[in-house]
């Protein structure tokens, strides 16, 4: 396997994400930055909204883009390369929200965290939502996130979660019934 | 909840701003070194271990790599006949008479 080193650069915004793709695949790692420059902005906002908060936002982006340098040599559809990476980085969020799990299990405090909202009823309908999501199994919360906060369409959050369409609207539908039961209850 | 996913639309939008996103970047090219670092070291160690196991095992197999292949007639057709001049002694004299026959 042969890794070459990233380098920060800027490309001509002509350069349309096929085009990009390709000249990464021919070796042209300046185009690699500006791919980065492109999504890493809007990968970051959809982490943080699976996520939930800042805490891990950084970390699981670096890895998108790493995972991505080694695998773009494979990449058969240039032009839908965002969700490809968001692909990546959900695989990314479920392995971290997993661990994430795993410490509250065994007693871990989590990261202090900045509030998500400045105006204070967004932070606690926020807060609230959140809380929720919390309770349910990472396989709901992603799709649900993913389809009514992201509001990516259907397929491509089924493509994301790596399951069948049928899979993917029926976990929303139940992270819904979930979710406004515990919304309720609060 | 159509004011909870509201508001997780209009608030949940991470502060990404130019210095954060070179500095990921910056760290994404280092774990990518390191993945690189590691990726060599693998490939070096394996490629060792296999030359240690060839190394050992070649001398090891060298009498059976000479020897006559499978299937092969243990006398070459047109080479010498083996001697029997000193046939082995045969089970019944106690292997002690040497040669004798009949």
């Amino acid at each position: 396997m042969i890794v070459r080193p990233l380098r920060w650069a800027v490309l001509p915004a002509s350069v349309d994400d096929s085009g990009l793709v390709v000249r990464i695949q021919s070796d042209d790692d300046t185009a690699f930055a500006e791919l980065y420059q492109r999504h890493a902005g809007y990968v970051a906002r959809v982490v943080y909204r699976l996520m939930g908060d800042d805490a891990d936002v950084d970390d699981i982006v670096q890895d998108t883009f790493v995972d991505a340098a080694d695998g773009i040599a494979n990449v058969h559809e240039p032009a839908s390369i965002r969700r490809w990476l968001v692909v990546i980085a959900v695989r990314r969020v479920r392995r971290t929200l997993a661990r994430r799990r795993r410490r509250r299990w065994f007693g871990g405090q989590l990261a202090e965290m900045a509030p998500r909202a400045s105006n204070p009823e967004d932070r606690r309908l926020v807060d609230e939502l959140y809380d929720a999501l919390d309770r349910i199994p990472d396989q709901m919360r992603i799709p649900w996130v993913l389809a009514r906060v992201e509001q990516q369409p259907l397929q491509d959050v089924a493509d994301a979660c790596s399951v069948s369409l049928a899979t993917v609207k029926r976990r929303i539908l139940e992270a819904d019934e979930r979710l406004e039961r515990k919304l309720k209850d609060e | 909840m159509s004011r909870h996913i509201a508001a997780a639309r209009e608030s949940m939008i991470p502060n990404w701003d130019v210095a954060r996103e070179r500095r990921v970047f910056g760290r994404a090219v280092r774990a990518r070194s390191r993945r690189s670092l590691v990726w060599r070291a693998l490939a070096w160690s394996s490629a060792a271990a296999t030359a240690v196991v060839l190394v050992r095992l070649v001398p090891l197999g060298i009498s059976s790599f000479n020897s006559t292949p499978a299937g092969a007639p243990l006398v070459e057709p047109g080479g010498p006949e083996p001697s029997t001049a000193n046939p082995p002694p045969t089970f019944t004299d106690g292997g002690d008479l040497e040669g004798q026959r009949g």
